[in-house]
């Protein structure tokens, strides 16, 4: 893929990418461990996001199947184990960490930023669901850094 | 004198036996049956017994590794043996991928000449020790292991302030007190479980390779970094010590142990206050190498929470009383909640180097403090929700404090 080409956030195509960038990595997704989640992650509006926007990604093994644009009444539906949820503009800082650091730095990991529930949120359903983002994190935040590779674009 | 805290019931007597002579064994064994076959050169019934219908458990298995490799999902798809029975088998030393001796016929002369007692035998019922998913379980436990000594950028940690230091120093030590603990309780368990269900026993054989490896990597930076160990916080087992020695009948004599309830005190709620302390550990970490510290143990810890939710969801969902063992259950959160929430989570030296971390230094502790006020929720509010997951809800008589009590 040309990751050179911008890539409009919050997209599905973005999503993609990321996708793209995991499945294209087997080796280093191996080393990581097994992972296995339906993930969804929400983008609340704000900051010049009209509305709320939501992406189901299927994490399945060592790769990523399936990212889906969700709308308004499927995100439910989607049934996932976890959802990571924060505002337009928390989401675009953590991203621009993320490609300013080849990575996300210390204070910009999923786990920090959710640590106070703000300002990202990881949530579910049922909390025995909502640790398989712990029990693989790794996997997850990998999957965020991915990001360092994309010129994305708000 | 005082009472002692466990009653430990008497030993199996054991009739002194007479011990032959040297040179009477090395008769015994010279004209011993086995001994003339070697010399004769015959083999055993390993080689001379069919492959089919003899003693020889199966044959022509080629097993396939699965998206994830050779997992033990792969082998079970093709093992006549890739289900766990309800009652462990009664004379068995090996797994469950080994066949019985099939000239003992049925299970009644299986049991009627099988050691009544001891190790694996006692806990050989799944419902005691079984989880929903327990070969994948296994395989995650495997596949996310990590190698600190290797994998850690030790050359990039950086010097920190010494009030600083000693403030990370003795978090740490805390934690190291926590892995040390949960890997001596659970450990001895390992040996009870039933040989049938192998997958259990190699996931806590990888629990308590974790524990370990957390103590190990946490020592090695408190010793590296120009600091030391910090101080002994007493309490921190509060509650939970007392139930797993009462779960274990402290290893001795012929009577039943609790395994569910010690798992329930260890991986569901003391573990569970771990993996909050964990998290909050990446965010006191002062430099990216000290976060970094935490994150891997996070998940391992975390999947130490998920074992122990899935064991005693599924002990609720089959044992023979389900009203008996929820209240039993409740009775053992009734004690360690409170102990723990005075003892461990209000322990001074575990809260003031936190807080002082958190603060990023002594001057701003009040900091700390305020953050530890905005994250305390979360420690009982996990843990319930845990419990309405697994299908014991306790919100009603939670004894943890909801918000932090300074």
């Amino acid at each position: 893929m040309n990751v050179n080409v911008p890539t409009k956030f919050p997209s599905v195509e973005w999503f993609q990418a990321l996708q793209e960038l995991v499945n294209s990595q087997e080796e280093k997704y191996r080393r990581l461990g097994y992972a296995d989640s339906r993930a969804l992650f929400r983008i609340k509006a704000g900051d010049g996001l009209k509305t709320d926007r939501a992406f189901g990604v299927i994490f399945d093994v060592y790769s990523c199947t399936e990212v889906r644009d969700l709308g308004p009444d499927e995100a439910d539906a989607w049934d996932p184990d976890w959802v990571l949820e924060a505002s337009f503009t928390d989401w675009k800082e953590m991203i621009e960490n993320v490609r300013a650091h080849g990575r996300a730095d210390s204070d910009h990991t999923l786990n920090r930023l959710s640590l106070l529930q703000h300002p990202f949120r990881i949530y579910g359903a049922d909390q025995m669901r909502v640790d398989q983002f712990y029990r693989q994190q790794f996997s997850y935040q990998e999957f965020i850094d991915e990001a360092a590779a994309l010129d994305t674009v708000y | 004198m005082a009472e002692p805290r466990i009653r430990v019931p008497p030993m199996r007597p054991v009739e002194p036996q007479p011990v032959p002579s040297a040179e009477e064994i090395h008769r015994m064994l010279d004209r011993h049956p086995e001994t003339q076959k070697i010399r004769a050169r015959k083999f055993s019934d390993w080689l001379t017994t069919p492959l089919e219908g003899g003693l020889w458990t199966a044959w022509g298995l080629k097993a396939k590794p699965d998206a994830m490799g050779m997992s033990y999902m792969a082998v079970n798809e093709v093992s006549p043996a890739g289900e766990p029975p309800e009652i462990g088998a009664a004379r068995l030393t090996q797994t469950r991928y080994v066949a019985t001796d099939p000239r003992i016929a049925g299970e009644e002369i299986e049991r009627a000449i099988a050691p009544k007692y001891g190790l694996q035998r006692e806990l050989d019922r799944k419902y005691d020790v079984w989880v929903d998913g327990a070969p994948q379980l296994a395989e995650e436990a495997l596949s996310r292991q990590w190698r600190p000594t290797l994998h850690l950028r030790w050359e990039e940690m950086s010097p920190l302030s010494p009030d600083l230091e000693r403030a990370f120093d003795q978090f740490l030590t805390y934690l190291i007190q926590c892995q040390y603990f949960c890997s001596d309780a659970m450990g001895p368990w390992i040996g009870r479980v039933h040989f049938d269900f192998v997958e259990i026993k190699s996931y806590l054989a990888y629990e308590l390779f974790d524990y370990n490896l957390h103590c190990g990597v946490l020592r090695k930076r408190v010793l590296s970094n120009g600091g030391g160990m910090g101080t002994q916080v007493d309490g921190v087992d509060a509650g939970v010590l007392e139930t797993c020695n009462e779960a274990s009948q402290g290893f001795e004599g012929e009577v039943e142990r609790d395994f569910t309830g010690m798992v329930f005190a260890l991986d569901v709620f003391f573990n569970g206050l771990v993996l909050e302390m964990l998290r909050l550990g990446e965010a006191a970490g002062r430099t990216p190498f000290d976060r970094g510290l935490f994150r891997p143990m996070i998940q391992d810890n975390a999947r130490h929470v998920a074992w122990g939710c899935k064991r005693i969801r599924y002990y609720l969902d089959h044992c023979p009383d389900r009203e008996e063992a929820v209240v039993k259950l409740h009775t053992i959160a009734d004690r360690i909640e409170p102990a723990q929430a005075e003892q461990h989570l209000l322990n001074p030296k575990v809260l003031e180097p936190l807080a002082m971390l958190l603060g990023d230094g002594p001057a701003k502790i009040e900091d700390g403090y305020a953050f530890l006020r905005r994250f305390w929720p979360q420690f009982a509010e996990r843990y319930l929700a845990r419990l309405d997951a697994i299908g014991m809800p306790r919100r009603d008589r939670c004894l943890m404090p909801l918000e932090a009590p300074f």
